[in-house]
């Protein structure tokens, strides 16, 4: 695995944007991340709002846990907040060969290829726009109705399962 | 049809329209290729002295039968395709001895199993009277009672354990229900009538049947005024949005105490904005106290996060600091509300079909017990989601709600709920054979799986597993297959043409529906020895019957918690050569910490699919794209990672994997590939594999392994070790063991399972 930049500025720069340190209105609740992966041909095949969290695994620098968000729907009581199953939001992963940040601060990752590919996807996180943008923020007011400790799971980014009854 | 008298089957012996013989390099034997005439050619026998249907009554069975042929298995192309005309016709056996092979049990093999698919070329010399007209439909139900009923595979339970969130699973014939399996559970109502249901899975294929049964036009509603309590928010609140603004107030203050923060002027904006509009509210001095109580609880909430933005470091974020979920105040009372309700049937309008209400899609809304894992529900509670179902009236107390594919568009409703069908027996216990009993109302099959149609299902399961689909073996006998039962259809119409005569369109439906089933149950056996055979030579036995006799061929499938799995042969069959394979590996599944408890009280490591039938949590929210972005709802994940470093807090390790990896239900990456985790949504899945052996060698952090429908923790597929994150959480799962009796998983005592390593 290779960097054509630091580690510091890379993760930095991974984390500035996952926190919203990029907001205009400088309140980091207005901005956050999406993550947009590419098979080799230049197809778009994966595109949401990431959760403000991340963690670059203990036994494998180049693997990076993300929690790309999915699904959601009204919460019957207040249809305008939205509940999100926390088993269909689950952890994904990125195993890069290469990273690199461009110059308008997203973060450029080339995925190791799987099985048989000759070549492996390009996930790149960069500041979250339009409906992920809109998604983010109904994330975040979902987020803020948890307990404390059930964020904290969910930030710890190390279940593969959701075992809570907090919209579970 | 029984298979006990040679006499009674002699006319059986050729079919009346076979002119020739096909020989056909079929691995187990030969057959001739399908007839391919029309319906209406076969239904043209005069020249052959059959019966003459009038023109309006052929017009109909040649209906009812095209569409027998094309739901049957697509038309295989095996040889030459006779001319026009020159309609072939095929006969499963020869004569007596084709009789006789129709009652060898599917493991004998060999010569005399051949014989089940070998044509005779008797076609054009048939003497009239050996044609299977002669035989009337009052022999051929003789002979129905004459033949010996086979045991199901799993006896249907009568009464369901109550509160067992998983439920009970029931092996249904055919392929009406994804996995032939339909789940039964009985919900606990907190009183001696429990709510008993059938959860199932319709594959699409099967939709068009049931929506057949249904009379879902514009139903005629008459409006009833009925006395009800009713929860929900109050009608002030939901104009002055409280709930709204203080939960938003909430979350920039909370944004900003985590990660100690400045509140911005947004934050104290939102603030204020609720401030007034709970105040507004306060001042109005035509308020009811019910709202006054309200506005009263939004300004407690108010006051919390009032206290947080002046002291923002007095509490910890994570001990005490974070402001509580401000959920909506709801109130309850006696309404009386307008319903609308079916007007009944007027007189002369029974049509026979079940009348059924489309309406919004809705879920059973059950709750579990965390410490019991007794799943409960009302019968009644529902939960939105989003899309349309139908809800049906099966009589006698009965429902049905069925959730279709078509009306569901898969881009913006649900994906994983569309084909979902849950049938409702009355209140109380002792349903569970009515439950699927009541599958016939919906024209879907409701007889349970017996062991032949076990032992496709099993094969069907180890070519996908183990990859054979590509095999040209394989591929010849599963075309034979299909052929076969096409064969049998139309062999079954020729010896029944006569009985379509003074039938009307329902009962001519009801006809090509017998004939259907009839020629799949009889072409079983056939199709079984066909296939095994093939499968065998495929995976280097020297036929079906060596295959069969090997150590690790069980065609029979295991209970697994709420549903079934099936095992692959390569791995029963070479436990050495998988352990050798797997040394020093173990399956692990991180549940987080401080869940085991929940985990347990289940007793499942459940797909999000099934944990939502189980009601452990509610709408998946997710529409087709969605669903491929998280990998498919039906599976549950596993990893494989090195023993020696499993041991985190945590997890659920199976030092044992073959106990996962001898199922034939799972498929597997060497990594998170985004956008083609769901293998049937038309992306690439590339890496993905289904071979135990290189899933042994995945060397990422990231690999994941999916089981279908999840695992069952308390059978053999229990975890070998669960590391508990503290001592107390490992004595509440002992806990819950011994509250439960459970002194063993696996055979493994539950003391040297749950483990707490003191970090």
């Amino acid at each position: 695995m290779t960097s054509t930049t630091t580690p510091d500025s890379w993760q930095s720069a991974l984390a500035d944007l996952v926190a919203g340190r990029h907001s205009a209105s400088g309140d980091h609740d207005d901005a956050g991340a999406q993550l947009v992966v590419t098979d080799p041909d230049g197809t778009e095949v994966f595109r949401a709002p990431l959760a403000r969290h991340h963690r670059i695994d203990s036994d494998q620098p180049n693997l990076l846990w993300l929690r790309p968000i999915v699904g959601g729907s009204p919460n019957p009581d207040v249809p305008t907040l939205y509940d999100y199953n926390l088993n269909v939001a689950r952890r994904r992963a990125l195993v890069w060969d290469r990273v690199e940040v461009g110059a308008d601060g997203a973060v450029s990752f080339q995925l190791a290829p799987l099985g048989d590919e000759e070549q492996g996807q390009v996930a790149r996180v960069e500041a979250a726009d339009g409906e992920e943008l809109e998604t983010l923020s109904r994330w975040d007011d979902f987020v803020s109705r948890l307990s404390a400790d059930d964020e904290a799971e969910l930030d710890r980014l190390e279940a593969d399962s959701w075992a809570g009854t907090a919209y579970s | 049809m029984g298979t006990n008298s040679k006499t009674s089957h002699q006319p059986y012996a050729v079919a009346p329209t076979a002119t020739e013989v096909a020989e056909l390099p079929a691995p187990a034997g030969a057959v001739g290729p399908p007839p391919t005439g029309t319906a209406a050619e076969l239904l043209d026998m005069s020249a052959l002295g059959g019966p003459v249907l009038p023109p309006d009554l052929q017009h109909l069975v040649q209906e009812k039968l095209t569409s027998v042929l094309e739901q049957a298995a697509p038309p295989a192309e095996i040889g030459p395709a006779p001319a026009k005309g020159e309609a072939a016709g095929g006969e499963l056996g020869g004569g007596a001895a084709g009789a006789d092979a129709e009652e060898e049990e599917p493991e004998e093999d060999g010569p005399a199993a051949e014989q089940h698919v070998e044509l005779q070329s008797e076609g054009a010399a048939i003497p009239e009277a050996e044609l299977a007209f002669e035989l009337d439909s009052a022999e051929a139900d003789a002979e129905e009672e004459d033949e010996p009923e086979e045991e199901a595979l799993w006896t249907v339970p009568v009464t369901p354990p109550v509160g067992v969130a998983a439920g009970v699973p029931a092996l249904i014939s055919g392929h009406d229900l994804v996995d032939s399996t339909a789940t039964l559970i009985s919900y606990n109502t907190g009183s001696d009538e429990p709510r008993e249901v059938l959860l199932a899975h319709l594959s699409e294929d099967a939709e068009g049947k049931l929506l057949d049964a249904l009379d879902a036009g514009e139903p005629k509603l008459v409006p009833i005024q009925v006395e009800k309590e009713v929860t929900g928010r109050l009608g002030m609140d939901e104009q002055h949005k409280l709930a709204e603004l203080v939960g938003l107030a909430a979350k920039g203050v909370n944004g900003k105490l985590k990660h100690g923060e400045e509140m911005t002027t947004k934050t104290l904006s939102q603030y204020q904005a609720a401030q007034k509009a709970v105040g507004a509210v306060l001042d109005n001095p035509a308020l009811t106290d019910d709202e006054k109580t309200m506005a009263q609880y939004y300004a407690g909430h108010l006051a919390t996060i009032g206290e947080r933005m002046e002291n923002p470091k007095a509490l910890p974020y994570l001990e005490g600091g974070k402001i509580p979920m401000v959920t909506p105040y709801l109130h309850t009372g006696m309404a009386t509300v307008t319903e609308y309700v079916p007007a009944p049937p007027e007189e002369g309008e029974d049509d026979g079909l079940l009348k059924a209400t489309k309406r919004s899609a809705s879920r059973i809304k059950a709750t579990i017990d965390k410490s019991t894992g007794t799943t409960s529900w009302d019968g009644e509670t529902r939960s939105k989601a989003n899309g349309i179902e139908y809800a049906i009236d099966l009589g006698d107390g009965y429902r049905a709600v069925y959730r279709p594919y078509a009306g569901n568009d898969p881009a913006t409703t649900e994906y994983s709920m569309r084909g979902q069908l849950e049938i409702h027996a009355p209140a109380g216990a002792g349903h569970g054979q009515d439950l699927v009993g009541r599958l016939e109302q919906l024209h879907l099959n409701n007889r349970a799986m017996k062991a032949p149609e076990g032992e496709l299902t099993y094969l069907h399961a180890n070519i996908t597993a183990q990859g054979l689909a590509k095999n040209t073996g394989v591929q010849q006998a599963l075309e034979t297959a299909h052929a076969l039962e096409d064969l049998q259809v139309q062999e079954l119409f020729h010896e029944r043409a006569h009985e379509a005569i003074g039938l009307d369109a329902t009962e001519l439906g009801a006809f090509a529906k017998r004939i259907q089933l009839e020629a799949a149950h009889k072409v079983l056996p056939k199709k079984v020895t066909v296939l095994r055979d093939a499968v065998a030579k495929a995976t280097g036995f020297a036929d079906g019957a060596a295959l069969a006799a090997s150590s690790g061929y069980d065609p029979t499938p295991s209970r697994s918690a709420g549903w079934s799995s099936w095992n692959r042969f390569d791995v029963t069959g070479a436990p050495e050569q998988f352990d050798a394979a797997w040394k020093g590996k173990s399956l692990i599944h991180n549940i987080g910490k401080g869940s085991l408890v929940d985990v347990f009280a289940t007793g499942v490591l459940a797909s999000t699919e099934r944990r939502a039938v189980m009601g452990i949590g509610g709408g998946l929210g997710m529409s087709e794209g969605a669903d491929k972005k998280t990998g498919g709802a039906n599976y549950a994940f596993v990893r494989v990672a090195d023993t020696s470093s499993a041991g985190k807090a945590g997890r659920l390790i199976w030092d044992n994997p073959r106990t996962l990896m001898q199922r034939a239900d799972y498929y597997a990456y060497d990594g998170d590939h985004f956008g083609a985790l769901n293998p049937h949504g038309g992306h690439s899945t590339y890496g993905q594999t289904r071979d135990p052996y290189k899933i042994a060698n995945f060397t990422s952090g990231s690999n994941e392994v999916m089981l279908r429908n999840g695992a069952d923790l308390y059978s053999e597929q229990a975890p070998t070790r669960a590391i508990a994150s503290s001592a107390a959480e490992r004595n509440a799962v002992l806990a819950l063991f011994a509250s439960r009796g459970i002194t063993h998983l696996n055979g493994k005592p539950v003391e040297d399972v749950v483990i707490y390593n003191g970090n």
